[in-house]
């Protein structure tokens, strides 16, 4: 409006035509301006400060459909991204096929494994022996780990997985190869392995990474039960 | 808000009762619809419902007069004759007195009536007059427009050039 406005302007016909309509109006406007107050009027001036609504509280404010919007807003979007922070604490690299072989720890049956009764340190050279994996071994920590049967796979992905019933129930090991690449560390540097954790099917898993191969250990239970379980390990 | 409100209310009072009279075009209607107003206002705020809008004082004068008018005994023009703005308007505008503006301003049919009475208090921006008449900005300007040149026609007769 205001260009058009502009360009009538350049236009001397429409220039004076706009000229005469301000002056037209602010002739009027003034006129207006020149309606006299009668004192009966008047006299509400006087009072009119003490008409005034009562001063809005922070409650009032708050119950306002567009604060209360805004703030619904907010939090959904805060609830949203603590949860996507929280699901990417639970992510490393390979953490969707230690997930996938949760189920298999679920699944499998003992017959469809190799039957073994041999302490876990021994497992190493069992699958190197036996399916030419080389790294494929267990951590000290589990050396003393009774293995009752063992089993080889390639999962969805061609890798080849190596599978370990033992004897205790509920407790499983898996090893298969890391994801190349690796976009996060999954060892503190000049320090031990650290765990990762998955949850599925009732069973979670703690795995990690030595030599490009992960280890995860599987325990029926939650997260929760397998780093009790792991704690006491430790000590 | 609430404390802008009021404060607008006490320094626009004047403006709100030259609005009642343009719609009225008789100073004891004016009065009337005026104190019915601010009285209504009072009522809000002793009950603490006043809305913190500064448009709502001249919406419920509006509704004031607009109820006022209903029993006139004189129905408002349905046409007018319209001539172009003259250049000599604002000279002739001069001459006339404020109740000669408000007596023609107050024949118009609504909702004309009201957009020039909104319009020449200069009180609010088209968007407001919008608001307040419920209307799109074409019909606003429209009604404007055609109130101006009818208002320049009617001048024309009632003043000689100067």
């Amino acid at each position: 409006m205001r260009s058009a406005l502009e360009s009538a302007r350049t236009i001397p016909e429409a220039a004076a035509s706009l000229t005469a309509q301000q002056q037209f109006d602010q002739a009027l406007a003034e006129l207006v301006q020149d309606i006299k107050i009668p004192r009966e009027a008047a006299e509400w001036f006087v009072n009119a400060d003490l008409i005034r609504g009562p001063k809005r509280s922070w409650k009032t404010t708050a119950r306002h459909p567009a604060i209360l919007a805004t703030v619904l807003a907010v939090l959904v979007l805060t609830g949203s991204g603590i949860f996507f922070f929280f699901e990417r604490l639970h992510e490393f690299p390979g953490s969707e096929t230690a997930q996938r072989l949760l189920a298999f720890a679920n699944t499998t049956r003992q017959y469809q494994f190799d039957s073994l009764n041999t302490d876990a340190i021994n497992l190493g050279d069992y699958f190197f022996m036996k399916s030419q994996l080389e790294h494929y071994d267990i951590p000290m920590q589990f050396a003393d780990f009774r293995a009752r049967g063992a089993r080889v796979f390639d999962d969805e992905d061609g890798k080849r997985v190596a599978q370990v019933v033992l004897a205790e129930k509920g407790v499983q090991f898996f090893l298969y190869p890391a994801e190349v690449s690796a976009g996060r560390a999954s060892s503190k540097p000049h320090g031990r392995p650290i765990w990762r954790y998955v949850e599925g099917e009732g069973w979670a898993g703690a795995v990690q990474e030595r030599d490009g191969i992960c280890f995860m250990i599987a325990m029926h239970g939650n997260e929760e039960e397998l780093r009790t379980y792991l704690g006491d390990r430790k000590r | 808000m609430e404390k802008e409100g009021a404060k607008y209310l006490s320094h626009r009072l004047p403006q709100l009762y030259r609005f009642c009279l343009l719609m009225t075009g008789d100073a004891a209607k004016a009065l009337n619809a005026f104190q019915n107003t601010v009285r209504e206002a009072a009522l809000l705020a002793a009950r603490g419902h006043l809305p913190a809008d500064r448009l709502w004082s001249f919406h419920e004068a509006r509704h004031q007069c607009l109820e006022l008018g209903k029993n006139d005994m004189h129905p408002p023009r349905n046409t007018a004759p319209e001539e172009p703005i003259s250049c000599d308007a604002a000279a002739r505008v001069a001459r006339l007195n404020p109740d000669q503006l408000a007596g023609w301003i107050s024949a118009a049919p609504e909702p004309q009536r009201s957009a020039l009475a909104f319009f020449y208090l200069n009180e609010f921006s088209h968007r407001e007059m919008q608001n307040l008449l419920d209307l799109k900005m074409n019909e606003l300007a429209s009604l404007i427009s055609h109130g101006r040149s009818q208002f320049q026609a009617w001048l024309n007769n009632v003043t000689k050039s100067p």
